[in-house]
């Protein structure tokens, strides 16, 4: 018994700069990501929203849910009142929209990667199962993804939520739900076509474990279309759930969300404009910046794409 | 072409009755008495009793889908819990709007995305190509509450052009109802022309690779005969599959649109049902859409079996 195991860890014992190299250097995934200028210039977008999310306790000027007392609402750029400065104004209930927009972002990206986190989950584990074990356990729950499918994603997603009652837990899993039949399609199909390749065959022939086999295997080979799918599913999940809010039924006051703050800018179009300008103004690049991003690692990871 | 369409036919049962289960099961997430939730006041247990006998919430939950089922079938869809009036005639009374809307957003679409689609193909990487997709890009991203949002600020705030709200059905006066529907139609039918748009480009520009348009071109033929006679036939192809699976986020987004405008529309209904508990009206409305949505898909299908001869034989 002289020859041992693969490791399965091989990179891992490799020094960090080879395995920096490996990432960022010439001719890396990421090096050919930001060859795009617009992929790049989106990826840095998708960041600084994500550190505006998370940092926006300490960044925001002031308390999202402070209502100022002092009578006038200051409304327009650059405007102060007793609490100090509002530099986007304040919204109808003299609430800072600067600080509003910034907490919106954390609710927004939150159940964007977490409603996706959920729907990619359920879908991997429902693909791969219909589409290694096939027969009857495939029929039935292709059947039901087809189902699913039929209804209008927001309109499906709107019952769930409303049927389950307030709260963000709730959005994350009606959102989620929603997107579980693209996933298993998506990986069923991968694994359908994957399954008959020579290496798999031959890891079965020498007995390796179906359980491996789509782990080890089938899996790495299914997650190129899974990253661009999922980038572009967490535009699509951020979408629906400022919809979702700006209909009422999904993040509830006083929350910041941009979806219930463009509802409640609607009644204030004429006297302030700027509360329907900047929560929809969020959406629309954090939406349009993943959206470029997921066109960007498609390119990047689909090497058959790499040569155009 | 026969046996495609039996045997389309022949897989669209299973989907039906999944669709019917799905919507049945909405039931299921209320949390807690349903009858209580519904009701959607503190009852007391009599009234509850009363009500959950009434809806025969009190039977074994595949008892209540046998039942529901059976009136969905004999085309009883229940009552709305909050107007009392039969679902059916509350969608009838406002599916001519839904539908209006539709077909004139799809229109929009359309017309659009198909020449601006040919001309970015035929002059890949120019200015206006660049100008093209970064619109669509734009009108993938920007979300269609917002940009109606927008619409009504600029053109009945800012410019006084059109109300922003109050409908004129079309039987009333047909100019009135189509001066109320250019702001919902244009909120409605941009995002789908920013999707058809990437898709009839990039068709074209595959088509325009094959062999039979460099002939079409070296016999001496017109570039417009060439896009129009010749790529732009077989670049469609794909579009009717979008197209196709494209009516469920149509009829989504209707939701959206006729909630912004006021338009009394089946989408508007669904909203009101959520906002108001009223789940029969939700189940109803859902039912409905997810049929259109099985429908189109139908159709599209067929119709790729009638516009390609490759999938006939397949």
């Amino acid at each position: 018994m002289s020859i041992s195991a693969p490791s399965n860890d091989i990179f891992a014992s490799r020094p960090l700069s080879q395995r920096l190299s490996r990432w960022f250097g010439a001719g890396s995934f990421f090096r050919r990501l930001t060859a795009r200028r617009l992929s790049a210039i989106s990826l840095v977008i998708v960041i600084t929203f994500f550190l505006l999310a998370i940092f926006a306790p300490i960044i925001s000027p002031h308390d999202p849910l402070e209502i100022d007392f002092s009578g006038s609402t200051h409304q327009g750029f650059w405007t102060y009142s007793e609490t100090g400065l509002h530099i986007l104004g304040t919204d109808d209930l003299a609430r800072d929209i600067l600080s509003r927009m910034l907490y919106g972002a954390r609710v927004s990206l939150q159940v964007g990667f977490v409603a996706v986190g959920i729907g990619l989950g359920a879908g991997m584990v429902l693909g791969l199962l219909a589409g290694f074990r096939g027969g009857v356990l495939d029929e039935i729950i292709m059947r039901i993804m087809d189902g699913m499918i039929c209804f209008p994603g927001l309109l499906l997603a709107l019952a769930i939520a409303a049927a389950l009652g307030q709260g963000i837990n709730n959005i994350f899993f009606a959102l989620g739900i929603v997107s579980v039949p693209t996933y298993a399609r998506l990986i069923r199909g991968q694994v359908l076509s994957v399954r008959e390749l020579d290496y798999v065959i031959a890891a079965h022939a020498t007995g390796v474990s179906g359980l491996r086999i789509a782990r080890r295997h089938i899996f790495p080979n299914t997650l190129a279309p899974l990253i661009v799918q999922g980038t572009l599913a967490v535009g699509r999940a951020i979408l629906t759930e400022a919809a979702l809010s700006f209909l009422g039924v999904g993040i509830q006051q006083p929350d910041p969300s941009w979806g219930s703050m463009l509802k409640d800018a609607q009644a204030y179009l004429e006297l302030n404009p700027i509360m329907s300008i900047v929560p929809g103004i969020a959406i629309f690049t954090i939406v349009l910046a993943i959206n470029l991003l997921g066109d960007g690692l498609r390119e990047a990871l689909d090497p058959r794409l790499r040569s155009t | 072409m026969k046996r495609l369409i039996i045997k389309r036919l022949v897989s669209m049962p299973p989907v039906v009755l999944v669709v019917t289960m799905i919507t049945f099961s909405l039931i299921l997430l209320l949390p807690g008495d349903p009858a209580a939730i519904l009701l959607g006041e503190e009852g007391d247990a009599e009234l509850l009793e009363k009500y959950r006998k009434e809806l025969g919430l009190d039977r074994p939950i595949h008892i209540q889908y046998i039942d529901w089922i059976g009136d969905v079938v004999r085309g009883d869809w229940h009552h709305s819990l909050r107007t009392h009036l039969p679902i059916t005639e509350e969608i009838k009374n406002r599916l001519p709007v839904t539908l209006e809307l539709g077909l004139l957003g799809l229109a929009l679409a359309l017309a659009i995305s198909i020449p601006v689609g040919i001309i970015s193909a035929a002059r890949p990487n120019t200015l206006i190509d660049n100008i093209s997709t970064l619109v669509a890009m734009f009108g993938v991203a920007i979300p269609n509450f917002w940009l109606g949002i927008l619409l009504i600020y600029l053109f009945s705030v800012y410019l006084g052009w059109f109300p922003a709200t109050g409908f004129v059905p079309l039987s009333e006066d047909v100019g009135e109802n189509l001066k109320g529907m250019i702001m919902p139609t244009i909120a409605f039918g941009t995002s789908h022309a920013a999707v058809l748009l990437r898709q009839t480009r990039s068709g074209m520009l595959e088509v325009l690779r094959q062999d039979y348009v460099r002939t079409a071109f070296s016999k001496g033929l017109a570039e417009r005969q060439v896009m129009i006679r010749h790529a732009l036939k077989n670049a469609l192809i794909p579009l009717i599959t979008i197209a196709g699976l494209e009516v469920g986020q149509l009829l989504g987004g209707s939701v959206i649109v006729e909630t912004i405008f006021g338009l009394p529309g089946v989408g508007r209904l669904a909203v009101t049902g959520v906002i108001m508990n009223d789940l029969p009206v939700v189940q109803g409305v859902l039912l409905m859409f997810a049929f259109w949505v099985i429908l189109a898909n139908l159709a599209a299908d067929i119709s790729y079996g009638f516009v390609d001869p490759r999938i006939r034989y397949r």
